[in-house]
């Protein structure tokens, strides 16, 4: 986004430590199932900075959306995990899940202390997982650590990822989500 | 992006308001990760493996000739090898580049992972037209998929019977889970599967000798490289799925054997041989007919044999063609016991004794004219001479007389029938020719006789465990009657059916169209499995299964090995899988019948092993593998359960089909009959053999294979080919009066003319247009009830010009360019 400029302050944005805490965690919401919550947060027009002006979204349209992109059953197109845009062999279409760079990902959650949660069911190398770690990372002010965890995980894969989005999506909500991540992570 | 003096510069939002108002403050934005500890005891049980390397025993189990023990090697976490693990007897170690693949399966990014339901589908409104590849799903919880399915159980019984609720268990895995599936489907009432596929060949051979039921028993493949003759009938052992044995073949021609295959097919198996038959499709009873016509000629049967333990020398009466009774004149016996003539005096004929008696002639006993029924089969074999069969069979009488004679004369040796021969119509036939054929030569108990390509294996004999004698268990449908029995409510309405281990709607039934219009009667359709396969295509509830390596059970040897092997679980689900036992305790729980279903899987397995006293748990869970010592390696050894005691070389009782009469083995076809009414419109026969790189439809997304065999093709004889000018490697279209298929011709010598081929396991995405059980038809025969997949019609021409051939044409390297390629599969 062209006027997202702001450095990050050390004042506390509604109990983030910083801007760019709440991007990332920001960010995560967005690439999780989408809650009740975030539809009527997107639905007063909160959601305006992420995934600009849109006319109103309708859960089940957005939840059936979601789960045709990430979930499945068939494919599902998009598959949201790191390893399978980084582990796969050369000319596979998609990688392995729960390859080594999921390894690697699961090494940086044990270092600073995080682990995948206990009812949480899906892989740690979820993108929304990953943004969620780089929220943390940030509202602890390991901005350095954050940059570093950025350039080994999150920008080595989202770009294919996100094309792999926009390319196949439908709902205005995710092509604007994939345009602003994009631009958050790698612009 | 570099240090932190830049950061922000333009990746930041003005992301507080959103933050606020999604409630992100004060760690609030933690939800898949938690803080606390080092993870070591996280549910995902992953982060426990870091660093670590650790060795799982487990087995792979399709329906496959394998039934695996294999090794799974994980370090950090992650699974990175697949080895052989030696069962306890050391002899039968194995496993092919299949279950090494495994890795490719159990991390494949398009597994179903989470239970969903169809967003159109309601138990009021079910919608049944919205299923197939464009409908569109919603994730729920387990709790409510298992109400939904619950539910609509509950109110389909009131509504329709307990009978409308179908239970469909298919071959895909050899676990113990079906045992509790057939025990809930027991206990509520429903309709149970029964089988109506490869069932042909055993249902002739056992109403001859009282022994099979898919194919008939066989000695353990250890004891293969006894036989000093092995005719391989219609089985590509040595490249097909059933492989696993092959090795024990080959023994027995290092030590001598003579191999002969009969097989349309010039297939590997065939390039081994010492003798190639190369049958027409559908003429093999014709065969076997003319040679036993040689062994007559030639007086080689077996004389002891035929007297000690066949009904050979029994009467038949001239009058009536029955057998004649010991209870009919004035011989003492009883009413089923048949005669014989022993030094010319008539006796009752007891089982398994050795008498003199007569096997040819005509005699009169009390006034009654008969004839023995060896005699009767001479006669018949007489009218199948192998000069008058060659042309009719392709097969040079020769070569029929040699492959009689190596199997008559030179010590034990067997026919290695297939399950081919029964995707005739009329297989069942074949199966009671070769059970004659083998009495004839005396091969039956003794180490060295073979009666199948694979061995029989073991089971776990848990009692009545799957129908529990206090219960008044539902009908069964065999799987031919589906289509029927929905939309037609004949022989009773199916209106929900619950389909476990099964790809039935993609691979394994024929006449794809129909089923697919038969299942639009079906108000609740919900289908487990671990991929998305084209069965899973058209469930509104789907429940998601985790992969072996994340299961724990007992895996029979079915078909295969006698061990009984351990699966451990290697590691924890992913996702949201779960077994098919918790997904039936949990329906059994809300049908009021959980008291009957142990709370683990482990205690289900526990319960279950302590019914067979040949199977001890502990022993099996530490060894990982326990070879079944009351499995025996000789079959046939005893007195045969037939009325008679003995091999019936004539049946008096036989059934009938289309005015055949089958007392003895007449020789009856479908549609590979030269004349038969489509032969000028459809003038191919066409058959799906099995492919080394599938499991039926399993692994069909395994890249390692599909860069070997990446599209569905036809093999056509260049012949064939060239007269409908259609080149190698040209997309052709394939149809008959059923549906078509788009797929690439591909000149293959092997295949004789008029016999055309497109291996099975291919899912609807790997076709170009249709799929090949568009082709095949649901007929079955009377007496054989079984699928008849490769008595089917077809004719060929080149595709039309403007079929998009670009999945495989263009961009993809592996060719499989369907816009999810990934997408599973079982
Ligand atoms: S696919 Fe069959 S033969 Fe191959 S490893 Fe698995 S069980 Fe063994």
């Amino acid at each position: 986004m062209s006027d997202t400029t702001d450095r990050p302050t050390t004042d506390s944005v509604d109990g983030l430590e910083s801007d760019l805490a709440a991007t990332y965690a920001v960010l995560a919401v967005c690439w999780r199932e989408p809650s009740d919550r975030l539809v009527a947060v997107a639905n007063e027009g909160e959601l305006t900075p992420v995934v600009g002006d849109l006319d109103g979204v309708d859960p089940d349209d957005l939840r059936v959306e979601y789960t045709r992109l990430f979930i499945g059953p068939a494919g599902p197109p998009c598959p949201p995990y790191e390893s399978v845009y980084r582990d796969g062999e050369d000319d596979a279409e998609f990688g392995p899940v729960e390859g080594p760079s999921t390894v690697a990902v699961r090494r940086w959650y044990r270092a600073f202390g995080v682990h995948p949660a206990p009812e949480y069911s899906d892989l740690p190398d979820h993108i929304a997982a990953e943004l969620e770690f780089a929220a943390a990372l940030a509202d602890e002010g390991r901005v350095d650590r954050l940059e570093q965890f950025l350039d080994e995980h999150l920008r080595v894969w989202a770009d294919t990822f996100l094309d792999r989005v926009e390319a196949e999506t439908c709902e205005g909500f995710y092509a604007a989500l994939a345009r602003t991540t994009r631009e958050v992570l790698l612009e | 992006m570099g240090d932190s003096e830049d950061v922000g510069r333009r990746d930041v939002l003005k992301a507080g308001g959103a933050a606020a108002a999604l409630g992100l403050g004060g760690g609030g934005y933690l939800n898949a990760l938690a803080s606390g500890g080092d993870g070591a005891s996280t549910a995902t049980g992953l982060e426990s493996f870091v660093g670590q390397n650790e060795v799982t025993q487990t087995v792979c189990s399709p329906n496959c000739r394998g039934k695996c023990p294999i090794d799974v090697h994980v370090r950090d976490g992650q699974i990175k090898k697949i080895e052989p693990h030696p069962p306890e007897d050391e002899q039968y170690k194995r496993a092919c580049v299949l279950g090494l693949s495994h890795t490719q399966r159990v991390y494949d990014p398009t597994r179903l992972k989470y239970p969903m339901k169809r967003a159109d589908w309601s138990p009021d409104e079910p919608n049944p037209t919205g299923r197939g590849p464009e409908a569109e799903f919603e994730r729920i919880s387990w709790d409510e998929a298992l109400d939904l399915v619950a539910d609509k159980m509950q109110s389909l019984k009131s509504e329709y019977g307990a009978e409308s609720v179908l239970f469909h268990e298919g071959s895909g895995n050899y676990g113990q889970t079906g045992k509790s599936f057939k025990r809930l489907a027991s206990l509520f009432g429903a309709t149970q599967s029964a089988w109506g596929i490869d069932t042909n060949v055993g249902k002739g051979f056992n109403r001859i000798t009282g022994h099979g039921a898919f194919l008939p028993p066989t000695n353990e493949s250890e004891d293969w490289e006894n036989a000093n003759t092995i005719i391989v009938w219609g089985s590509d052992i040595f490249s097909s799925q059933f492989q696993m044995d092959a090795s024990k073949v080959l023994d027995a021609v290092e030590n001598g054997a003579k191999l002969v295959v009969v097989d349309p097919v010039y297939t590997t198996t065939a390039s081994k041989a010492d003798l190639w038959l190369p049958v027409k499709p559908g003429k093999d009873v014709y065969l076997i007919l003319a040679m036993m016509h040689t062994v007559f000629e030639e007086e080689t049967y077996d004389t002891d044999f035929l007297r000690s333990r066949t009904t050979a020398p029994a009467l038949v009466r001239t009058d009536t063609g029955e057998l004649l009774r010991a209870a009919d004149v004035s011989v003492d016996g009883r009413d089923d016991q048949v005669v014989a003539i022993e030094d010319g005096e008539p006796v009752a004929l007891e089982p398994e004794t050795e008498g003199d008696y007569a096997l040819f002639g005509e005699y009169t006993v009390d006034g009654v004219e008969c004839v023995t029924s060896l005699t009767k089969l001479r006669d018949h074999a007489a009218d199948h001479a192998p000069a008058a069969v060659a042309e009719k069979t392709g097969v040079d009488a020769d070569n029929i007389r040699t492959a009689a004679r190596w199997l008559a004369t030179r010590g034990p040796g067997g026919i290695a029938s297939s399950y081919a021969l029964g995707r005739y119509t009329h297989g069942h036939i074949f199966g009671q020719a070769y059970a004659i054929m083998l009495a004839m030569t005396g091969d039956y108990g003794n180490h060295g006789n073979i009666h199948a390509h694979h061995p029989g294996g073991t089971t776990l004999a848990a009692g009545d465990w799957a129908a529990p004698s206090d219960v008044d268990p539902g009908p069964s449908l065999i799987f031919p009657e589906y289509p029927d029995a929905m939309i037609d409510g004949d022989p009773h309405e199916i209106r929900a059916v619950y389909s476990i281990e099964s790809n039935m709607m993609g691979n394994q039934f024929p006449d794809r169209q129909r089923y697919q219009n038969a299942i639009e009667n079906l108000e609740m359709y919900v289908v487990a499995d671990m991929h998305h396969t084209d069965t899973v295509q058209q469930a509104d509830i789907v429940l998601p299964v985790p992969h072996w390596f994340e299961q724990e059970d007992i895996i029979s040897g079915w078909g295969s090995h006698p061990h009984l092997g351990y699966r451990h679980r290697v590691q924890e689900p992913l996702w949201e899988t779960r077994d098919d036992y918790e997904a039936i305790r949990g329906l059994a729980e809300r049908l009021g019948f959980g008291d009957r279903f142990p709370e683990t899987k482990r205690e289900m397995l526990r319960e279950l092993a302590s019914r067979d006293d040949a199977i001890d748990f502990e022993t099996l869970y530490e060894q990982g593998t326990q070879r079944k010592e009351t499995t025996p390696v000789v079959k046939y050894t005893d007195e045969f359960p037939t009325e008679t005691g003995r091999i019936e070389l004539y049946d008096d009782d036989a059934p009938s089909e289309e005015g055949v009469s089958f007392e003895l083995p007449r020789p009856l076809e479908d549609r590979t009959a030269d004349d038969h009414e489509q032969a000028d419109e459809y003038p191919l026969m066409f058959m799906q053999k099995h492919s080394r790189f599938r499991i039926h439809s399993q692994y069909e997304m395994v890249n390692w294979s599909r860069e070997i065999n990446p599209e569905p093709q036809l093999d056509i004889h260049p012949r064939d080919a060239k007269a409908r000018g259609i080149e190698d490697d040209e997309y052709v279209r394939v149809y008959n009066d059923r549906g078509e298929m788009v797929v690439k011709a591909k000149y293959n010598e092997a295949f004789q003319p008029g016999l055309v081929n497109t291996d099975q396991g291919w899912w609807a995405r790997d076709f170009v247009e249709g799929h090949l059980n568009d082709l095949t038809h649901n007929e079955t025969s009377d007496v054989g009830r079984c699928m008849a997949f490769y008595d089917v019609r077809v004719a060929v021409e080149p595709a039309p010009e403007d079929v998009d051939t670009s999945m495989y044409t263009e961009g993809n390297p592996k060719g499989s360019g369907a816009a999810t390629p990934h997408t599973g599969g079982d």
